[in-house]
C-alpha cells in the first residue's frame, strides 16, 4: 500500500499536463474573479461576487475533479500499469485504497482551494465590501470540501465500473453543462442528497429585500445578507457527505474487487 | 421518477434470479447489477425531497451493494429479495400512500412565520402577539400534515392571515385548483341564496337562484368549473326551491334551523378575504352566514303577504361561487378603462380608476408627468364644458404606486405643497426600519405633491368599499382633507396602507405590509390599530335599504353611482 502510494505520488508529482491543469484552472478562476468585478453594474467586492455569482465558487470545479480523478482511477486501466500491480502481488483493496482515496481528498481539497480563488483575485482589486462578513464566507467554501469529496468518490466509483477516463471526463463536462441548469429547472430543494444542491445551499446566503419610495427615483431596493450558517447545514453537510462518500468508495471496491480484467 | 423506482425494483427482482444465470454466463459483468440501484438513485435523489418513505429504496440500494461482497447464491437470492420487498415498501408509501406528495405544512408555516414576525411592520402598531399566535396556528399546521389535510391548511392559512386585520396581509396557495377546491369546502353549503343586513337591521336574501340577475348554478360551467362538481344529484331539480316557496331576493330572513342569523353569524371562523376595520367586517358577516348547514337547512322568512313562512333548503353545492357573486355584485365599480372619464349627465362625469398603475415605464419609478398632463386635460375639458359634479370611482381599486395617486390628487388638491408620506430610515444591515426611541418609525424622505385646484367649481364624490385598498386607500385618505370631496359606500375603503411585500414557501406565498408609510406626526397613516377602527374617513354611508336590494339585485343597476349622482 505504502509502495503503491509512493507510485502514485511520484507519477503526479512528475506528471507535467497535472501541473498545466491545475495551474490553468487557478489563472483562469483568479481571472473570472476580476472579470466578474469589472462587469458588475453594482460596486463590485469580493463579497457581492460571492452573492451574485455563487455558481462561479463551484462549478467549474467538477470538470477539474472529473479529470483528476478519471486519471487517477482509470488511467491505469488503459495502460495495463494495474494489471502489473496485480501481478507483482499487491491486493486489489490496497490498489483501490491508493487510488480511490489520494483521488477523492486530494481533488476535494483542489476544488475547495479552486474555490478561494475567484474571490481571492477580486479581493485583491476591489476589496471585501460590506455585502457578508469574511467569517460566514470562509467558513462555507471551506464546507465545501465535503460535498466535492462526495463528488470525487463518485467519480471515483464510475471510474472502477467503466474504467475509462474519458467517460469520468465527460460526465464531469455533463455535470457542470448541466448542474446549474437542472437546478433551475428543479428549484432548489434543501436537499443534501445531491452534492451539487449542497453545494448551491452553502452558497446560497438568505436574504432580505426591502424598499423605500424615493421621490426622485421611485423605489429603491436595498438587500441584506445573512452570512450565518445553522448548525444543521454544517453537520447535514459534513455527515452526509462523509457516508454517502463511503458508499460510493465501498460500492467501487465491491465492483472492482472481483471484476474481470480485460 | 415513479419509473425509476419500480426500475430499481425490477433490478431487485432480477438480482434474485442471477446467481443462477450467472452459472451460465461466466462473466464478472453482471455484478453491474449490483450498482445499477445506486445509481438510478442518484438520478432520483434531485428530484425528490428527503422523505421517509425513501427509506426503503435506499436501504434497496444497500443490500444490493452488499451483494459484491458474497458470492453465496442463497444469500444473494435472499439479499436481493428483501431488496426487493424494501423497494416495494417504499413505493406503497410513496405512491398508495402518498407520502412523497405535498411539502410539510408545519415546515412551510414555520419558514413563513419567521420572515413576517421578523419584518412585520405593524407588529406593535396592531399589538401583534407572536408567541400566542404561534402556539394557536402551528398545531393546527401539525395537524393538517399529520392527517395530509390540505383542506385544514388552507383555513388555517386563511385564520392566520386575517389575525393581523391588515389587508396587506394574505395567503396565496401554489396550487390554485387546491385553493378553490378548499374555499368550496371551507365557506360552505349554498342553500340558493346569500345574506345581507339592511341598514334598518333586518336580514334580508339576496342573490336568490332563480331570479333572473342571480348566480345560476347551471352556468357554473362558465365561470366556477371546480364548482361543478360540488353540486348535489338533484341540484338542477331543486334550485328553484326558494322562489317556489316564495322566498325571493330582498324577503326579510328571520330564522335559519331555527335559530336567528345573529347567532349563525357566531360560526363563522373564516373569511376570504381579511377586514381590517370592524365595521366593514360587519357588513359582510351575513354574507358568511349563509353557508352554514348541513344538507338541509330550515330558513325562516316573511313572504310577500307578510306572513311568516319555513321553507327547507337543501344544499345545492358550495356556497363559495355565491358568495363570490355577490360580493362582487355589490362593489364591482364602473365598467370602464382605468383612468377613463365618462359623462353620467349634464352636469356629472365619472372618472374610474380601478388600479394605480398606469404603464410599465413608470410603475417602478415616480414620474407619472404623462399620465397627470393627461388627467389634466380631461379635467380641465368636463370643467370648461360646466360639469359640476365629478364621481371619482374606487371601487375595487387594488392599489399601485403612490407617485399615481400623486400625479391624479395634484390636480384636485388646494393649491400649495401636500404631504403625501414619509419613508422611514432603512437599518442597511439588517434591512429593516429603524424606529426612534419614541417607539416610532424615524422619517427618512418626505413625498409631497402640489395642488392645483382644478375643480374648485364643483363638488367631488369618491365611491369606496373594502376593496378599495393600499394606494386606493391612500388616494382616498388624502382627498379626504380637500373643502369639496365627499367619500360614500356602503362600506368605508379597506384602511390598509402600508406598502407591501411577499414570500413565498413551497406551498404558497404570504403577502404583508413591510415598508412604512409615516404621516407628519411619525405615526403611520391609515392603517387600522388594534381598536380596529378605520383610518380612512367615510363622510357618508350609502344606507342599504330594500330600494337598493331590489336595484342591485333585481334590475342589475350600479345603484351606488346613481346614489352619487342624486346625492
Amino acid at each position: 500500500m505504502k509502495k503503491l502510494l509512493s507510485s502514485l505520488s511520484y507519477q503526479s508529482l512528475r506528471n507535467g499536463a497535472f501541473y498545466r491543469l491545475t495551474g490553468l484552472f487557478i489563472v483562469a478562476m483568479a481571472v473570472l474573479g476580476v472579470v466578474l468585478g469589472l462587469s458588475s453594474d453594482d460596486v463590485p467586492s469580493a463579497g457581492k461576487l460571492i452573492v451574485d455569482s455563487p455558481s462561479v465558487l463551484w462549478l467549474f470545479q467538477t470538470m477539474v475533479i472529473a479529470i483528476i480523478v478519471g486519471t487517477v482511477c482509470a488511467g491505469d486501466f488503459k495502460d495495463k500499469d494495474l494489471y502489473y500491480e496485480i501481478m507483482s502481488g499487491h491486493s486489489r483493496l490496497n490498489i483501490f485504497l491508493s487510488k480511490a482515496i489520494p483521488a477523492t481528498v486530494f481533488t476535494a481539497l483542489l476544488a475547495t482551494l479552486i474555490s478561494a480563488v475567484p474571490v481571492i483575485s477580486n479581493c485583491i482589486f476591489f476589496g471585501w465590501g460590506d455585502v457578508i462578513e469574511v467569517k460566514g464566507a470562509v467558513i462555507r467554501i471551506a464546507l465545501c470540501f465535503f460535498p466535492f469529496l462526495r463528488l470525487a468518490a463518485f467519480f471515483t466509483l464510475i471510474a472502477f465500473l467503466s474504467k475509462s477516463r474519458m467517460l469520468v471526463t465527460a460526465l464531469g463536462y455533463i455535470a457542470m453543462c448541466f448542474g446549474v441548469v437542472l437546478q433551475n429547472i428543479i428549484g432548489s430543494h434543501s436537499s443534501f442528497l445531491l452534492s451539487f444542491f449542497n453545494l448551491q445551499d452553502l452558497m446560497d446566503y438568505d436574504t432580505w429585500s426591502i424598499y423605500n419610495l424615493n421621490p426622485a427615483g421611485g423605489i429603491v431596493m436595498h438587500t441584506a445578507y445573512d452570512s450565518s450558517i445553522s448548525g444543521r447545514m454544517i453537520t447535514g453537510t459534513i455527515m452526509i457527505s462523509i457516508l454517502v462518500s463511503a458508499v460510493y468508495l465501498i460500492a467501487g471496491y465491491g465492483f472492482f474487487r472481483k471484476n474481470d480484467l480485460d | 421518477m415513479d419509473m425509476l423506482m419500480f426500475l430499481i425494483l425490477a433490478i431487485c427482482i432480477f438480482g434474485f434470479f442471477l446467481p443462477s444465470i450467472r452459472k451460465k454466463y461466466d462473466s464478472s459483468i453482471w455484478r453491474l447489477v449490483y450498482v445499477a440501484p445506486l445509481i438510478l438513485a442518484v438520478l432520483i435523489s434531485p428530484f425528490i425531497k428527503w422523505n421517509i418513505g425513501y427509506a426503503g429504496m435506499y436501504l434497496a440500494v444497500i443490500l444490493m451493494l452488499l451483494q459484491l461482497f458474497t458470492e453465496k447464491q442463497g444469500l444473494n437470492k435472499l439479499i436481493s429479495g428483501g431488496a426487493a420487498v424494501s423497494v416495494m415498501v417504499s413505493i406503497i408509501c410513496i405512491m398508495v400512500l402518498n407520502m412523497g406528495v405535498g411539502g410539510s405544512y408545519t415546515g412551510d408555516f414555520e419558514e413563513a412565520f419567521a420572515v413576517m414576525k421578523e419584518h412585520y411592520v405593524l407588529t406593535e402598531e396592531k399589538g401583534i402577539d407572536w408567541d400566542s399566535l404561534y402556539a394557536k396556528y402551528h398545531p393546527l399546521f401539525e395537524r393538517a400534515e399529520r392527517e395530509k389535510d390540505e383542506i385544514l391548511d388552507h383555513k388555517s392559512w386563511l385564520q392566520f392571515t386575517q389575525e393581523f386585520h391588515d389587508g396587506h396581509v394574505g395567503y396565496l396557495a401554489a396550487d390554485s385548483q387546491s385553493a378553490e377546491r378548499a374555499e368550496c369546502e371551507i365557506f360552505g353549503n349554498d342553500y340558493g341564496l346569500s345574506l345581507l343586513r339592511l341598514t334598518s337591521g333586518e336580514y334580508v336574501a339576496v342573490n336568490v337562484e332563480g331570479c333572473e340577475k342571480s348566480l345560476n348554478i347551471l352556468d357554473y360551467g362558465k365561470d366556477y368549473e371546480y364548482a361543478e362538481n360540488y353540486l348535489s344529484d338533484d341540484a338542477e331539480s331543486d334550485r328553484l326551491q326558494l322562489l317556489n316557496a316564495g322566498l325571493h331576493n330582498g324577503s326579510v330572513i328571520t330564522t335559519w334551523n331555527g335559530k336567528s342569523i345573529e347567532e349563525i353569524e357566531k360560526e363563522v371562523d373564516v373569511y376570504v378575504e381579511t377586514f381590517p376595520s370592524k365595521d366593514n367586517e360587519e357588513f359582510y358577516l351575513p354574507m358568511y352566514a349563509a353557508g352554514k348547514g348541513g344538507d338541509s337547512v330550515e330558513i325562516g322568512f316573511i313572504d310577500d303577504s307578510g306572513m311568516e313562512k319555513t321553507v327547507k333548503a337543501k344544499a345545492l353545492g358550495a356556497y363559495y361561487p355565491r358568495m363570490i357573486s355577490t360580493v362582487n355584485k355589490l362593489d364591482d365599480g364602473v365598467n370602464i378603462s382605468n383612468l377613463d372619464f365618462q359623462p353620467v349627465n349634464s352636469e356629472t362625469a365619472v372618472l374610474r380608476i380601478y388600479q394605480m398603475a398606469y404603464d410599465s415605464k413608470s410603475y417602478e419609478g415616480s414620474d407619472y408627468t404623462a399620465m397627470t398632463e393627461e388627467v389634466r386635460q380631461k379635467v380641465l375639458e368636463y370643467r370648461d364644458r360646466g360639469y359640476k359634479r365629478l364621481i371619482i370611482d374606487l371601487r375595487k381599486n387594488g392599489g399601485g404606486s403612490p407617485f399615481m395617486v400623486g400625479g391624479v390628487v395634484q390636480l384636485f388638491a388646494p393649491e400649495g405643497e401636500h404631504l403625501i408620506s414619509y419613508s422611514a430610515v432603512i437599518n442597511e444591515k439588517t434591512a429593516t426600519y429603524e424606529r426612534g426611541a419614541d417607539g416610532k418609525y424615524v422619517k427618512d424622505q418626505k413625498i409631497s405633491y402640489m395642488g392645483e385646484n382644478l375643480w374648485d367649481q364643483g363638488d367631488i364624490i369618491i365611491l369606496v368599499n373594502y376593496e378599495t385598498v393600499s394606494a386606493g386607500d391612500m388616494m382616498t385618505y388624502l382627498m379626504a382633507e380637500y373643502p369639496n370631496v365627499t367619500i360614500m359606500g356602503f362600506t368605508g375603503s379597506n384602511s390598509s396602507c402600508q406598502a407591501v411585500t411577499s414570500y413565498s414557501t413551497a406551498s404558497g406565498g404570504i403577502s404583508f405590509s413591510a415598508v412604512p408609510n409615516i404621516g407628519e406626526d411619525g405615526e403611520l397613516i391609515i392603517d387600522t390599530r388594534t381598536d380596529r377602527v378605520r383610518g380612512v374617513p367615510i363622510d357618508h354611508v350609502i344606507p342599504l335599504t330594500e330600494e337598493a336590494i331590489d336595484a342591485i339585485f333585481d334590475r342589475g343597476e350600479d345603484y351606488l353611482l346613481d346614489y352619487a349622482v342624486n346625492y
